[in-house]
């Protein structure tokens, strides 16, 4: 990969990879400093890596820093990663978008990470088991069982209201 | 494991150890009857996986159980014309799933595009440096050369005395001062042997023109035409040598092959002494102390004596005759 696709791939992915971090971590300032580490890690390997595969390894290094990140927190504290931070651009979301991140937010790590790839990626399900390390029936699973309570969520609200 | 293969392991040990071998399958190849090829590891597969596996159309009908997750797959679109069909069909049929697959159509989630990373230009790269080692290794290359061609390539040969005419009155004022070349340099070495003496052959008269002739003087002096002819000395003539030694006088005066070298050349240039005391001024300025050098040379300009001091100590040196 030369220097104008790396840069090509700042403009192309950085913005998805860094929506993908903070949708699942919930916090900016950790989510920039996945993003930073994710593009140090690519700029490293740059002339190992292709063009036609820099998303995919951008998105499996973003995930797997995550994940690092998740378990530390969760050593240090003894719990999950914080989930009342909210990101700070909140204004724009819509009532059943603001529902559906309530309810992604409550999704196990696993299925929120495959279904966040899914539908705000558009990856295949070989592609997230690649990314996620999981295999492609897991994926499956995990989407089914996902949309599965979201929707569900959805419903009880809509019962409520 | 070694009473296991010497044969003295109790039985109810041995049942143990077999359990053990069976949930620890690397260990298995310490046995002597071991055989790597019924050994399973994780990389053993099942060949016919997906002839187990199966799909939606195996699905005889839609039912209240499976609905869910036909309208997922709808969704993800998984599936193809004819269980769409049965879907709609059976949608259909049960009204109140009408609803419930509205719900599935809604949960796919959209990416919020005004969501975007403003650190892009910290992420970006303007060129890819080379490493660094790689210039060390250039500048290295590059000097370990420039010296090499400096020592090998000498300088051209100079003559050893330089001669400046007297400009005549008839001359304007700024031409100048026509310089010709020597005949031949005077050779300091020691090799130069005089060119072989010419003897003169005896005049032969013929005996017709004998009484005109004078008597002959007696020849008391060989002409020796000398092969070196000493140069004209004028108030310009400089010694080229002369001044080198002077100027430089505490350097010794290197042999002819190497200061003949552009090498040779260039360091003679240097005032290593100056060079020192400019190092120390910089050390003094950079730590604040007062160290000082000096020396005491002879009258030739070599070096008899160094001394060293500094705010508490001095040392002297006097070389050893």
């Amino acid at each position: 990969m030369t220097v104008a696709e790396y840069n090509k791939s700042v403009d192309d992915h950085s913005d998805g990879v860094y929506r993908f971090i903070l949708k699942n971590l919930k916090n900016e300032e950790k989510a920039r400093d996945v993003v930073q580490d994710t593009y140090e890690k690519l700029w490293l390997k740059v002339e190992e890596i292709s063009a036609e595969k820099v998303k995919s390894y951008l998105f499996t290094t973003a995930y797997h820093t995550m994940i690092d990140m998740i378990r530390k927190e969760k050593r240090l504290t003894g719990f999950e990663a914080e989930k009342h931070d909210r990101p700070t651009q909140a204004g724009h979301y819509t009532g059943l978008s603001q529902i559906l991140e309530k309810a992604v937010a409550k999704l196990p790590a696993d299925q929120r990470s495959v279904i966040m790839l899914r539908d705000y990626e558009g990856y295949s399900y070989e592609e997230i088991a690649a990314i996620t390390g999981l295999t492609e029936s897991q994926v499956k699973v995990y989407i089914f069982r996902g949309r599965m309570f979201l929707k569900n969520y959805i419903g009880s609200i809509e019962a409520v209201i | 494991m070694l009473d296991y293969l010497e044969g003295n392991l109790d039985p109810l040990l041995t049942a143990d150890l077999m359990a053990f071998l069976a949930e620890n399958p690397e260990f298995e190849k310490y046995l002597p009857d071991y055989d790597s090829s019924l050994s399973l590891s994780d990389t053993h597969e099942y060949a016919q996986k997906n002839e187990l596996k199966r799909g939606f159309a195996d699905l005889p009908e839609i039912t209240s159980g499976n609905f869910d997750e036909f309208c997922i797959a709808a969704c993800e679109g998984l599936l193809d014309e004819k269980d769409i069909n049965r879907l709609s069909d059976f949608i259909a049929q049960h009204s109140d799933k009408q609803h419930d697959f509205d719900l599935y159509r809604k949960v796919k989630l959209q990416p919020d595009t005004d969501l975007q990373y403003t650190g892009k230009a910290l992420l970006k790269k303007n060129h890819r440096p080379l490493p660094l080692r790689y210039l060390y290794y250039a500048m290295g290359l590059a000097a370990s050369i420039t010296l090499l061609l400096m020592l090998v390539f000498r300088k051209p040969a100079e003559s050893n005395f330089t001669v400046t005419l007297p400009v005549n009155s008839s001359q304007s004022e700024n031409s100048v001062p026509q310089t010709e070349p020597l005949p031949a340099p005077i050779r300091r070495s020691r090799d130069a042997t005089p060119a072989p003496l010419k003897e003169l052959e005896p005049k032969v008269i013929a005996a017709s023109n004998a009484v005109s002739l004078t008597p002959l003087q007696p020849i008391s002096d060989v002409q020796i035409p000398s092969p070196i002819n000493p140069p004209r000395i004028t108030d310009h003539l400089v010694s080229a040598a002369r001044n080198n030694q002077e100027q430089n006088p505490s350097r010794p005066y290197s042999s002819d092959s190497f200061a003949n070298t552009y090498l040779g050349s260039l360091l003679r240039r240097v005032n290593f002494w100056k060079t020192a005391e400019t190092a120390i001024t910089g050390f003094n300025y950079l730590t604040e102390s007062q160290l000082s050098v000096g020396r005491t040379t002879d009258d030739s300009g070599k070096l008899t004596g160094l001394l060293i001091e500094m705010e508490s100590y001095s040392i002297t040196g006097n070389k050893i005759k």
